[in-house]
């Protein structure tokens, strides 16, 4: 009886793995398909969220060259980078959020 | 962008491009209406008007060059799919390099490098939010923890000896 089930197992893991990619196994398992299914709003809220972090990290990266590249030294420099941080947090948090949007 | 379950591969081109578009038609709408509003002379029927000329003028190429990214993005991601046989970050993070990198690709090399510098970092940065996101939401939730587990428990006691290579 094992015997026989071993096959199958290993076929049905098999053509499972092909489907899914190994580092989003847990993901496409527990996510879609979860008891709670989250709302529209809180998708969209968590989409603003993302992006205002990505855009917060990537105004970090990209503002710091171009404060520098403008010419601001200390105090200016920090308020420079400042600034392009949450500018380009509050652009990509809000073209996240309707893209999240759109979507559901 | 792990959140919905994304297309099969060859929609997915049209899908990406299609909600760029829109993404950018709506987000270009809501920018260029404030920005139409505040550059307008004085009196609210100008602003009113302004606003909507900006809207009208900008919106679209904004969503224009949301769809070309998107789309080019897409079409690099899926090839890189079909190609390399898997489908992980770097399949994002590169074809975000190098859509940046072909978009720039009319103003020179070293145009190129900085655009596909920047695209590679912009989508290095979503995708490690994204498996951020979805590591913080699984540990969260009362059905994330069980898989591992039981995955586990299949594979330990098991007469299943091969599960573990699958893993």
């Amino acid at each position: 009886m094992k015997v026989g089930a071993i096959p199958t197992h290993d076929a049905y893991a098999a053509s499972w793995k092909d489907r899914v990619p190994a580092d989003r196994m847990p993901v496409a398992v527990g996510g879609p398909y979860g008891q709670s299914q989250p709302s529209c709003f809180d998708k969209v809220k968590m989409g603003f969220m993302m992006g205002f972090s990505v855009g917060m990290a990537a105004g970090a990266l990209f503002g710091t060259f171009s404060c520098l590249r403008f010419g601001m030294r200390g105090r200016e420099l920090v308020g420079g980078i400042g600034k392009t941080m949450m500018q380009s947090g509050g652009t990509f948090g809000t073209f996240m959020a309707i893209g999240m949007g759109i979507r559901c | 962008m792990e959140e919905y379950t994304r297309e099969p591969c060859p929609w997915r081109i049209v899908d990406d491009c299609g909600g760029a578009f829109t993404m950018g038609i709506i987000g270009g709408g809501i920018f260029q209406a404030i920005k139409g509003f505040r550059n307008s002379p004085q009196g609210v029927q100008h602003r009113m008007k302004g606003s909507f000329f900006a809207i009208r003028t900008r919106a679209p190429q904004l969503g224009g060059s949301f769809a070309v990214w998107g789309g080019l993005f897409s079409m690099i991601d899926c090839s890189m799919v079909k190609i390399r046989g898997k489908e992980d970050p770097w399949n994002s993070i590169t074809s975000g390099a190098m859509t940046g990198a072909i978009l720039a690709a009319r103003n020179g090399p070293v145009a190129m490098v900085g655009s596909a510098a920047m695209g590679g970092i912009l989508l290095a940065l979503i995708e490690g939010a994204g498996i951020l996101l979805t590591r913080f939401a699984s540990s969260q939730f009362v059905n994330g923890p069980p898989i591992p587990e039981d995955s586990s428990q299949l594979s330990t006691p098991s007469p299943f000896g091969s599960y573990q290579q699958y893993q």
